[in-house]
Formats: structure tokens, sequence, C-alpha cells
């Protein structure tokens, strides 16, 4: 006696396919579902093998690009918090080149020039010693250090009584004793030019005027490009601005005869206008590292879209392709399903 | 013909048509055994026209039988293999989930970034730290599953050795019954299918190939060519070497004496859930392994604090360490690395440390000032971190045994390790899917030639059912006719 047809001949051996098929066909059912349900490849892994390396390698390079997006915005708001104070310390250095310029042509005025430079000086120190979310914007790395100290506190801070000791060697009188009237143009220009304007230079400027790290905050602002990202109180455009305080506070101001107050404020209004330059210079470099910040940021979001998208398009899978396989595979189960209990009606047994 | 002989041949028909019905019911009784062959009488007619059964024959099948053996062998083989892959792979788990080291090691980058952009900013610090903490324990944990995972697979080959013995010593049970039904000229048939039984049980475990030299005496190689079975059984012997430490490879397994796994196997095994077991042991977890190992030095190396120029100083550990709190040499994996790998005490805010010694360097030797990148204590200070995140993706020697070249950057290196076993994964369970579709065929071809078919049974029952009446109607005509000569001759 042969088979009857093929394979199918052992009702035992059909069972057996068919309870595998079905088995395999629940699974692969269920495998589908879920998939059609979530959008994404279920084990993502198995399914792309080594490509999955690249995904991983994807995800990877986007979650840094998005902590250097996070970071940029850090350094963004600085940015905008340190232009502000920049802007402030222009206005107060024009309204006292304003002033500088009346007194220098009408006595009259200079009475209340001390007073209003005074008050000039504290802005300054207040400007250059803001805080942005508790850290000092113009100290470079040392951000917990003020790096401003206030130049009226008592007893006297090292840079007013550095001050006060160059006068005296250079006059041999202290800078408020009203033999200063003696002193002439030109010594007063020599003294000026020499003994004073080392005080602002280094290291003068850093041991007593600035408690700022020469080192500025530097920055990742994209994936590898490194940037100073911030002004630090050793910046020239606060030196300038400062001495040109300080000539009118601390040099025998009120009481030098015309000629010598003739030099401290000509000296005074040639230092605030290079000041005042230099910080428009300074602001627009901080400027154009800001847009480069800005620039980097787009740059980055637009590689993080394009990277979460390839990574969201390797994992999709194809909607439409499997529903019209879940259907089949779902078709094909139903039939399985007959054929098993017919199979079980079509035995002889019960012709029997 | 007279009616005595008449009455004999009657006779033999009804008792050959009672004993195929018997072999029908032993048929029947056994159609939902896979293992089971169709009986089949071979009925003679001998010279006295009677009829008999000569002997019991079964639809054996010994080519599809071999199929079947080859066929679970490599199934076995593969198998094992995927299920050890799914393990490892739960270590990686899906891109999505972020948790493969590779993915952490990203994540400490971009908190680094976000350190290094306001250095002041403890909290973001211990972030940085923290993530480093989540990948030190996410290698530690990996590391103990891989020795797991060898572990398992050591104690799983010496059961399977074990049942493969038992295996052995029933077949020579077997065929010690057969030899004796033959010479008693009995029905073998049964025990055959106990013996084909045996076989295809041990099949899966390791790969045999069978030699029958006469209807009784089968000869069992492995699938290399060492005799497993030859009138006697050999015995398969292996030690078992669990617990497996991260550089030993496990004992090899010997059958009657010779080598079958591992390099110096001159015929080695070529399928079966023992060759998978021992590749997973030796071969395919202990690669994975070393990666682990790797990327644990790797970050150790990436984040190690340099001496200044002109100290002479050799690098100390910075962020990672382990126990021996020094730099492992570049380019070799140092086994079980990974397993120690921890972050710097110094660091660990949770150990007491302080993450400064991250910002500023020198955690291995504090105080020291050759390792000091801020001696100012500058709060701002962002270069040494800058530095770091820099060195993550800084191309740097790899051990090449690891299988994933000789030189990457850390993130990379982390991430080719999940291609790598995904690849793997993805290869075998394409192979292992293929393999069952055609084991599942070879398996149906087996059954529906030599397995039972209860239609047939039942068609067949029907013959002799009517073969038997004709025999009784035979004799009971004969009776009636010696009636009526018996009548005729009061």
């Amino acid at each position: 006696m042969t088979t009857m047809i093929g394979s199918l001949t052992t009702v035992t051996s059909a069972g057996h396919a068919l309870a595998a098929h079905i088995r395999r066909g629940q699974s692969e059912a269920a495998r589908i579902e879920s998939e059609i349900a979530s959008g994404r490849i279920a084990d993502v892994g198995r399914v792309l093998g080594s490509e999955t390396s690249r995904l991983v390698g994807l995800r990877q390079e986007a979650t840094a690009l998005a902590a250097a997006i996070d970071a940029n915005a850090t350094v963004k708001s600085r940015f905008e918090a340190s232009q502000a104070a920049l802007a402030g310390i222009a206005e107060t250095a024009g309204a006292v080149l304003s002033t500088l310029m009346a007194a220098r042509n009408d006595p009259d005025l200079r009475a209340g020039l001390e007073f209003e430079v005074g008050t000039a000086m504290r802005a300054l120190q207040d400007l250059t010693n803001t805080t942005f979310a508790g850290r000092h914007l113009f100290s470079g790395i040392a951000t917990t250090t003020p790096p401003m100290p206030d130049y009226f506190s008592d007893p006297q801070p090292r840079s007013r009584m550095a001050v006060s000791a160059a006068f005296q060697s250079a006059f041999g009188m202290t800078n408020a004793d009203p033999a200063a009237a003696s002193i002439d143009a030109s010594s007063m220009q020599a003294f000026l030019d020499t003994g004073f304007e080392a005080l602002f230079a280094d290291p003068a400027w850093g041991s007593d005027w600035t408690a700022a790290s020469p080192e500025p905050l530097t920055s990742l602002i994209a994936a590898d490009q490194k940037s100073s990202t911030s002004l630090t109180a050793h910046d020239t455009a606060f030196r300038k601005i400062t001495a040109a305080f300080t000539m009118v506070l601390d040099t025998g101001a009120g009481n030098l005869n015309e000629a010598a107050f003739g030099v401290v404020a000509d000296a005074a209004i040639a230092k605030l206008s290079e000041g005042v330059a230099s910080l428009a210079e300074s602001r627009g470099r901080l400027g154009s590292v800001e847009a480069d910040v800005v620039r980097a940021t787009e740059r980055m979001e637009r590689q993080v879209d394009v990277m979460r998208g390839y990574i969201a398009d390797s994992e999709r899978v194809d909607l439409p392709a499997l529903s019209v396989t879940l259907n089949a595979l779902l078709t094909r189960l139903e039939a399985t399903f007959a054929v098993t209990a017919r199979m079980r009606s079509i035995s002889l047994l019960d012709a029997l | 013909m007279t009616l005595g002989s008449a009455w004999s041949v009657g006779l033999s028909g009804l008792s050959t048509a009672a004993d195929q019905i018997a072999l029908v019911s032993r048929n029947v009784s056994r159609a939902g055994d896979a293992d089971a062959t169709r009986k089949i009488a071979a009925q003679t007619t001998n010279a006295n026209g009677t009829v008999s059964i000569a002997r019991i024959d079964r639809t054996a099948e010994r080519a599809l039988l071999e199929g079947v053996l080859s066929r679970r062998g490599e199934a076995g083989h593969e198998t094992a293999i995927a299920a050890a892959l799914d393990r490892l792979h739960d270590i990686v788990g899906d891109p999505e989930l972020e948790s493969s080291p590779a993915a952490i090691v990203a994540t400490i980058e971009a908190e680094l970034r976000v350190f290094a952009a306001d250095p002041s900013n403890e909290a973001a610090g211990r972030a940085a730290v923290a993530a480093a903490g989540d990948l030190a324990r996410t290698l530690n944990a990996a590391s103990a599953e891989v020795s797991a995972v060898r572990d398992d697979a050591d104690r799983a080959i010496v059961e399977k050795v074990e049942s493969i013995n038992r295996s052995l010593a029933e077949l020579e049970a077997v065929s010690r019954d057969i030899r004796t039904a033959v010479g008693r000229d009995g029905d073998i048939t049964d025990l055959l299918d106990h013996r084909d039984a045996i076989l295809k049980s041990m099949s899966r475990e390791i790969g045999i190939r069978t030699i029958v030299r006469d209807a009784s005496d089968i000869v069992v190689y492995t699938d290399g060519g060492v005799t497993l079975f030859e009138a006697v059984a050999r015995e398969v012997t292996v030690t078992p070497s669990a617990p497996l430490g991260p550089a030993s490879t496990g004992a090899q397994i010997l059958v009657d004496g010779v080598e079958v796994t591992g390099l110096n196997a001159v015929m080695p095994l070529r399928s079966g859930t023992l060759l998978g077991l021992v590749e997973i042991r030796d071969v395919i977890v202990p690669t994975f392994g070393r990666q682990l190992d790797e990327i644990a030095r790797g970050l150790i190396e990436t984040f190690r604090d340099e001496a200044k120029a002109g100290t002479g100083k050799p690098a100390i550990p910075g962020l990672f360490t382990s126990e021996a709190g020094t730099i492992p040499p570049s380019g070799s994996a140092t086994p079980g690395l990974a397993a120690l790998l921890t972050v710097h005490a110094a660091i660990d805010p949770a150990k007491g440390g302080d993450v400064r010694y991250l910002r500023d360097g020198g955690a291995s030797a504090p105080g020291d000032p050759d390792y000091d990148t801020n001696p100012a204590r500058s709060a701002g200070h962002s270069a040494r971190l800058l530095e770091l995140v820099a060195a993550i993706s800084t191309a740097r020697n790899f051990d090449p045994e690891a299988g994933l070249g000789a030189t990457a950057n850390l993130r990379d290196f982390a991430a080719a390790s999940v291609g790598w076993l995904e690849e793997r994964r993805q290869v075998t369970s394409d192979r292992t899917e293929l393999t069952r579709a055609v084991s599942d065929r070879a398996e149906a071809s087996l059954l529906s030639r030599a397995g039972i078919n209860l239609d047939q049974e039942m068609a067949d029952l029907l013959r002799f059912e009517q073969s038997f009446q004709a025999s009784s109607r035979l004799i009971a005509t004969v009776d009636q006719m010696i009636r009526t000569l018996i009548e005729a001759t009061r």
C-alpha cells in the first residue's frame, strides 16, 4: 500500500505540521500587531543586525548634540546678561565723557565733577561685578569671585593705595594735599604717562585692581568647536575706563591749578574715549561669538532632527505592507484552523 | 483439493486475518506516536495453499531518518546559540531604551558637556558622575551575566553529556535485545522503532551519523567521525569547569577518549546542542565579555589624568578606576576588568568624594600639583572637562581579539559592540528559522512515509474483516458440505 497524498497522508504528521504552523502563525501575528500599534520594529537588533551599531551611534551623537544645544542655551543667556551689563558700562562712560568735556571748558562745573565720577565708578564696579545665575560674568574662570573690589571701601583697597603711593612718589605729597596746586602741567603729564599708566598695566592691574582670572570661560559651542565665551575684567576697555575715572578722582583733582587740571581732564577724556571705543569693539567680538553660538545651535538642531528622522525611518515599519501581511497571515491561520477541524471529520473512522 | 485442505486453508485465512487485525490495532494504538513506524505483515502462501504471516516489516525510511538526524543536530546547535545571544541582547537592550553601555557613554559625554558649560554647577557635575556610576554598574552587571551565561553553558554541557551517555547505554541495551530477538526469529520492529527514537533524541544533543550493517546492527559516529556506538557504547566525558574565570577556557568534550571540541580536535563535532554550548562557553560569550572588558579599559584610559609635561610621572586613573588603581596597558584586554570597574571614590559624592576632581583632575593623587589642572580652584575651569569630552571621541587602541578592530574611539567601540552582537543574533535567528523549516519538512516527510495513517489502517481493517468473513464463510460452507456428506452416508 502506498501513501495517498504526499506529506499529508499521515494524520499524525499533518496534525504536527498544522500545530507548529498555528503556533508560529500566532506568535508572528502577535509581533505584527504590536508593530502596527507602535509603528516601530519590535526587535530592532534582530531585524537590522550590524546596522544597529549605526543606529546606536546616531543616538549617541544625538544625545551629545542635544546636550551641546542645552549647554549653548546656558552660554547664550550668559552672553545676553553680559551684553546688558556692558551696555550699562558704555552708557555710564558716555555720560562721564560728556560731563568731563563740559567741565574742561567751564571751571564752574569742576566742583560737581568728583561726585559724579565717584557715582560712575560705583556704577562701573556694580556692573562689572554683575552675576548671572550666581556666577560673576566678568571674572573669567574664577566665577565665584567678584572681579572688581570696592574702590571706596574702608580700609582702602590695594588699588586706591597704589594710586596714592604712585602720586606720593611722583610729587612727594599725598593726593589730598592742597599743595598739589603747585604741580605744573608738564610734570602732571609726565606722571600720567608713566607712574600712573603703569598702575593699569600688567602685572599691577591683575594684582591691585581685579580678582578676575585672565582666562575667559571656554565652551564647546558645537560638537568639537571650542570658543572663548566670556569677557574678563582684564579687557582693555575695563582698564581704560577705570583709569579715566581714577584720574579724575585721585590725582589731586580738587586742588590742581587750571593748567594741570586741563592735562588731567584731557588725559581722562582721551582714556575714556579709547575705553568706550575698546568696549564697543569687545562687545562686537562677544556679539560675533554669540552669533556663532546661535548658528551652531541651529546647525546642531537641524542635525539632531535629521538623525532622529533617520533613526525613526530605519526603525519604522511599513504599515500598509504590515497590515497586508497580517491579513494574509490571519486568513492563513483561519484556513489552518478550518483544515484542522475538518481533518478530524474526514477520518474513515467515522464512516465505520 | 480435498475438503480437508479447503478447511485448513480457510482456517489459516481466518487466523491470518485475525493476526492482521491485531497488527492493525497495534498500529492504531500508536498512531499518535511520532516515533512509531507502520508495521506491515508480510503474508505468504504456503505450498499446501494455506496462508501465514512470514514476518513483520516496518516502513523504515533510512535516508529520511538520516536527514532528520542531521537536521536535528543543526537545529540543536543553532537554537542553543540563539538562546545565549538573546540573553546577551538583554544586556544591550533595545536601542530606544538607551540602556546599552554605548548609550550610557553618550549620556556621560552629554552630562560632561552640560557640566563644562557651567563648571561651577556642582549639580551638573553630580549628574555626570551619576551617569558614570550607571555605566560602571551596567558593565559590572553585564560582566556578571557573561560569567553566568558561560557557567550555565558549562553546566548544561555536563547535563547533556550525561543524557547522551544514558542514551548510548539505552542504545546498547536495545541493540542487545534486537540481536536476541533476531536469534529467536522474533518481531524486532518495535525494538527498531525504539532504537530510532533514541537516535532521534540523541541527535539533537550531538551531531550523529549512522551506518546500518544489517537490520539489527547499527554503528553510530559523531558527525566528525568519532565512533559513539559500535556493539557497545563508547563513553562521552567532560570535566565540569564552572565557575569559569574570565580568562579561562572550559574543559573539552571527549568521545571515546578523543577530543571532539576545541582547537585541538582532529575530528571536531559539527552540530548538536553540545557544540553550540561549547561555542557559547568558549568563543561567543568570551568575545563579548572581552568587548565589555575593553569598554571598561577604554573608560579608564579615556578619563585618565596625565601628569604635567616634563614631570615624567605616569598617567593615573580619573573618573573610572578599578581595584588595581592603575592604567591597564593599552590595546590589550584585561580579563574581567568590566566586573571591577568603579567610579573613583574621590570623585563619587555617594562615596564621600568631590566632583571637583572631575573638573580639576588628580583624583588618584589629591594634593599632587603635577596632576592638578586648576591650582587656583577657579569655579569656571572648563579646560579639563573639554579635554575629557574630546577624549571620548579620540581614536585609541583596542584589543583586536575583541573582534571590533584595533583602533576606534570609545563611543564608536561601544556602539560597534552592539552591532557585533545584533549581527550574530540576526544571522543565527535567520539560520534557525531556515533550519527549523527544513527540519520540520524532514520530520514531516519521515512521518508521512513511515508513520501511521488511521485511514489506511481503517481501510485495511475493512479488508481484513472481509477476508475474515470470507474465510469463516468458507469454513461454514466446508462444514455444511461435510455435514451434507455425513447426512448422505448415514
